[in-house]
């Protein structure tokens, strides 16, 4: 990749801070002295009650690159962003900007809520450093894509909070920057807005600028970024290839879910009526530890019933990522109805062309009378189907497209009705 | 072809490139003009909007505290040489200028603290503050000018011609004073709230052991105290020129202006290298 073309390069950032306010104060006038003194700030001791939030974290952001932040709360993302913005120094390394960069975090922040919706554009323009010649060509758009036409003359007090992150964001969407950084904006407004935006985000990537986007949803993750870097406890864990590294973003998201998950699912409440003993995924006869190849597989459950049940249900779901059931459905079970012991459900998938994605499946024993959830698991692990991830579908069938040379015979009946309408 | 600005971000103090941060410091009180004017605008606009009395409450600071002076001369507790013009004029015009050195004191805190949620979460000037406060101060001074001009209409009083730019000029080193002070005491203030709490207190006293509602010569007990004061020139110049009385303290002022001015530029280098850093400590 040519120099010219590295919008913004991070190199070994390291960034520390103190658990304790009155400690950091004291930390605080100790460094603006030597600030002051102009003596080197690069130290790498912790001082006490001090830890790192950010070590040795080096990236480059490239023009037309959409790039990922991720990683589980508190692992040093909006610290990055910071260091990145300018709004906090690093303890130790240096980041290069070329261009102008723009970030989108909270800018309602400087809204002034007695002053009407347009007044506040005025105001934070200017704080995105854009005076009122430069912004009035856009106002009308403004408003138009915030969605705020009725309400732009009223006090920011009155609006929502939805309606607040819509005219902060919409402001700073039309300063088209070179940069732009997105820290979980797009979580607020609705679908509409959401996916509006996101267009919009595409169009900045487009226009070669680049775009540095923090986000814990992994469905836009996928469709925004090209590059991902996955941060943990401050450390960069993995930087490339976003699919790679948001897979193991997810197994590492849902490991960390496992291990409590598991204690409090499996054999620790004797008393319980129904209890969940073990569970397990095969393919081809064989367990598995988590990939699976596309094909037939199955799912086991055993299961203790200390408390005879009137009539039991299996509640049994497939979901993806995102949590949409993929697999539903409800069975009735007189095999458990009226027992007591130990049993073994087994369910059987046959072949679904699952596309190349994480999937978690889920069991509940319901009592048809009630529909009272008796016991309820979903596994977090999982597992993911191997091979190469080739577009947004759910599904990754063998389908077959073929093209021949032919004759124009007029519209088709299908076509004319589609028109007509 | 294109002009690609280049912004770095590193460990390295600023002031090991005393150039660098010179032209940095400039480049951004340029760039923060605007945002500055915007920033006063809000603030400004948002002030009164929520009062009954509105811009009655800029007015209303000088009017009390000459009432306060005018009834403490007229029981005969302060005692106060003839004058060649009538008291009450002469004491408001003082208290304008003392009102301009007090806004100039405590705006920039006040600002600073009212941009918390900003400073954690954007790079921008931060100079943009300091020029919202001052902005606040200088038009708030304006406004109370006009005042100035219904009590001189009404008091039958009009000054020299030539004395009026020439009282609105020594008005600068008053209000230098008071930014250099203000702007020094942004990073305590920050760190502690005690500071703010102090300044209220500290003006208050201030007020009082400064002549500007009342009058010291050198018959006054302890008056060589009272020169100590730097606010007893910064004012009285400009007040005196108003009403064209002969004043001596011309190159005092212009030796405290400079002094200021060389604070102001310290106080704006510790400004900026100390904001961020207290900020990013003390969060949102």
């Amino acid at each position: 990749m040519a120099e010219r073309d590295v919008l913004l390069r991070a190199q070994s950032v390291w960034k520390k801070y103190c658990r304790d306010l009155k400690t950091s104060l004291m930390y605080g006038v100790a460094d603006v002295v030597r600030e002051l003194s102009a003596s080197s700030n690069e130290v790498l001791d912790l001082r006490p009650h001090e830890f790192w939030s950010l070590q040795d974290i080096s990236f480059e952001l490239h023009r037309g690159e959409t790039l990922g932040l991720v990683g589980a709360n508190g692992a040093g993302k909006s610290t990055l962003l910071k260091v990145l913005n300018g709004v906090v120094k690093p303890t130790r390394g240096r980041v290069e900007i070329n261009g102008t960069m723009q970030a989108l975090i909270e800018l309602g922040g400087a809204f002034s809520p007695v002053l009407s919706g347009r007044e506040n554009i005025f105001v934070s323009a200017a704080i995105l450093g854009f005076n009122k010649r430069e912004i009035t060509p856009y106002i009308d758009e403004i408003i138009e894509f915030a969605e705020l036409e009725e309400f732009i003359e009223a006090p920011v007090a009155t609006y929502s909070t939805g309606m607040r992150v819509r005219l902060g964001f919409s402001i700073a969407m039309f300063i088209k920057p070179d940069i732009l950084i997105l820290d979980e904006v797009l979580s607020v407004g609705d679908y509409a807005f959401q996916t509006k935006s996101l267009e919009r985000v595409a169009e900045i990537r487009e226009k070669a600028g680049g775009v540095i986007f923090v986000s814990h949803n992994v469905n836009q993750l996928r469709r925004l970024c090209s590059k991902c870097l996955l941060l943990e406890h401050g450390k960069a864990v993995l930087y490339g290839d976003a699919a790679e590294v948001i897979e193991e973003y997810m197994l590492r998201q849902v490991a960390m879910t496992a291990d409590s998950k598991r204690k409090r699912s499996v054999g620790l409440d004797d008393d319980e009526a129904v209890r969940l003993l073990s569970w397990g995924i095969e393919q081809s006869g064989a367990g598995t530890k988590g990939t699976l190849a596309m094909g037939p597989f199955q799912v086991w459950y055993t299961i203790q019933i200390n408390e005879k049940q009137s009539a039991l249900s299996l509640d049994v779901s497939l979901f993806n990522e995102a949590m949409q059931p993929i697999v539903d459905f409800m069975q009735p079970c007189p095999e458990l109805s009226g027992v007591t012991g130990v049993y073994t459900i087994s369910i059987d998938y046959p072949h679904i062309p699952l596309s190349a994605r994480q999937y978690f499946p889920y069991i509940s024993v319901v009592d048809q009378n009630s529909l009272r959830k008796i016991v309820k698991f979903l596994d977090p692990v999982g597992f993911s189907i191997g091979g190469k991830l080739t577009g947004r579908g759910m599904l990754a069938p063998d389908v077959t497209v073929n093209i021949e040379p032919g004759d124009y015979a007029g519209v088709s009946p299908r076509s004319e009705e589609a028109l007509s309408r | 072809m294109t002009i690609v600005t280049q912004t770095v971000h590193s460990a390295e103090s600023v002031l090991r490139r005393p150039g660098q941060l010179a032209s940095l410091m400039v480049r951004d009180l340029w760039s923060a003009r605007e945002l500055g004017w915007r920033l006063f605008l809000r603030d400004f606009n948002a002030q009164y909007r929520q009062t009954l009395l509105g811009f009655v409450w800029a007015f209303l600071p000088p009017l009390m505290t000459t009432g306060m002076f005018l009834f403490l001369n007229r029981a005969n507790v302060l005692k106060s040489d003839t004058l060649p013009v009538s008291m009450p004029l002469y004491i408001f015009v003082g208290m304008l200028y003392w009102q301009l050195f007090l806004d100039c004191l405590q705006n920039p805190l006040k600002v600073v603290e009212s941009a918390r949620n900003l400073i954690t979460k954007v790079d921008f000037p931060r100079e943009s503050l300091v020029i919202a406060a001052l902005g606040q101060s200088l038009v708030t001074f304006a406004v109370r000018l006009l005042l100035l001009i219904v009590f001189c209409a009404f008091g039958h009083f009009i000054p020299p011609i030539w004395a009026i730019p020439l009282a609105i000029a020594a008005a600068v080193p008053a209000m230098l004073f008071g930014l250099c002070l203000g702007l020094l005491a942004v990073p305590p203030g920050l760190l502690f709230k005690d500071l703010g709490q102090a300044m209220t207190l500290g003006t208050m006293f201030l007020l009082v052991v400064t002549p500007v509602g009342y009058f010291v010569n050198a018959a006054s007990p302890g008056h060589w105290y009272y020169r100590l004061n730097p606010l007893l020139y910064l004012i009285n110049l400009p007040r005196d020129l108003f009403f064209g009385i002969t004043t001596p303290y011309a190159p005092l002022v212009g030796f405290l202006f400079l002094g200021s001015l060389a604070l102001l530029i310290t106080g704006w280098v510790i400004f900026r290298i100390s904001v961020p850093i207290i900020f990013e400590r003390l969060g949102a």
